[in-house]
């Protein structure tokens, strides 16, 4: 489960996968959509780890 | 940007900076604790901030007048060059979510206050210590000063200049001691 936390930064580090105009979303080109899109994804892939790990004591 | 005084968004600003003094000075008494004893009292609040309090902490940490101001001026100059600031953003929660947890577990059990604490608690280096507080006092500076620039372009947006740059000082402006002084001197 740990490793979903290294899709962002495979995601994102390198540019060359994003640096499109195309496909066009609400005018926004592919560039920035795709990036935001991250910000939601990245949310739901550390809740998706933290619910595989026992809690911790509280303290 | 204006040379004139913004009342509505002067307005805001005033309010918010009253509210969050007095929130301030209340938040002193509320479960105060000895201050001046020990070092937790002053820089973690006695170690007694709970999810919901440090939940509002990371995020005063995080969106401030860099992300306000400068990302959105340079996004504005530059174009998409801006948008570094949005995948390192991201990448910094998940990386947060995997270490900072371990770092709390230790420095919770040893009572460790500051990152060089930790350091030299579980490597028992004095050398390392230094170099980890030296290299966190280094790193914060510049991003301090950009947050004063960013504080200084959000009070020139409401209209306060503080020099005399402003032609058309309104008679307010001119009952503001900076302001009557730049009036005399022209």
């Amino acid at each position: 489960m740990w490793m979903l936390l290294l899709l962002p930064f495979i995601g994102l580090l390198w540019v060359p996968f994003y640096n499109f105009l195309d496909p066009v979303l609400f005018g926004f080109p592919f560039f920035y959509w795709y990036q935001l899109a991250w910000v939601p994804i990245s949310s739901l892939l550390i809740w998706l780890v933290y619910r595989s790990r026992p809690h911790d004591e509280a303290r | 940007m204006t040379d004139r005084i913004e009342w509505v968004a002067l307005s805001v600003f005033i309010f918010f900076f009253a509210l969050v003094t007095v929130m301030g000075f209340f938040a002193a008494r509320w479960k105060s604790g000895p201050v001046s004893d020990n070092l937790d009292e002053w820089g973690l609040g006695g170690r007694q901030f709970g999810t919901w309090i440090t939940w509002f902490l990371v995020g005063g940490d995080f969106y401030t007048a860099y992300t306000v101001i400068a990302v959105p001026a340079l996004v504005y100059a530059v174009g998409a060059y801006g948008f570094f600031a949005l995948p390192y953003t991201i990448i910094v929660y998940p990386f947060v979510f995997a270490v900072m947890p371990l770092l709390w577990k230790v420095a919770h059990a040893n009572g460790h206050v500051t990152a060089a604490d930790v350091v030299h608690g579980t490597y028992g280096s004095r050398g390392l210590e230094l170099a980890v507080a030296i290299t966190g006092m280094v790193a914060t500076m510049p991003y301090i000063a950009l947050q004063l620039v960013g504080m200084g372009a959000v009070i020139k947006a409401v209209g306060l200049w503080g020099s005399c740059r402003s032609s058309r000082l309104s008679s307010f402006s001119r009952s503001i001691p900076i302001a009557r002084a730049c009036a005399r001197r022209r």
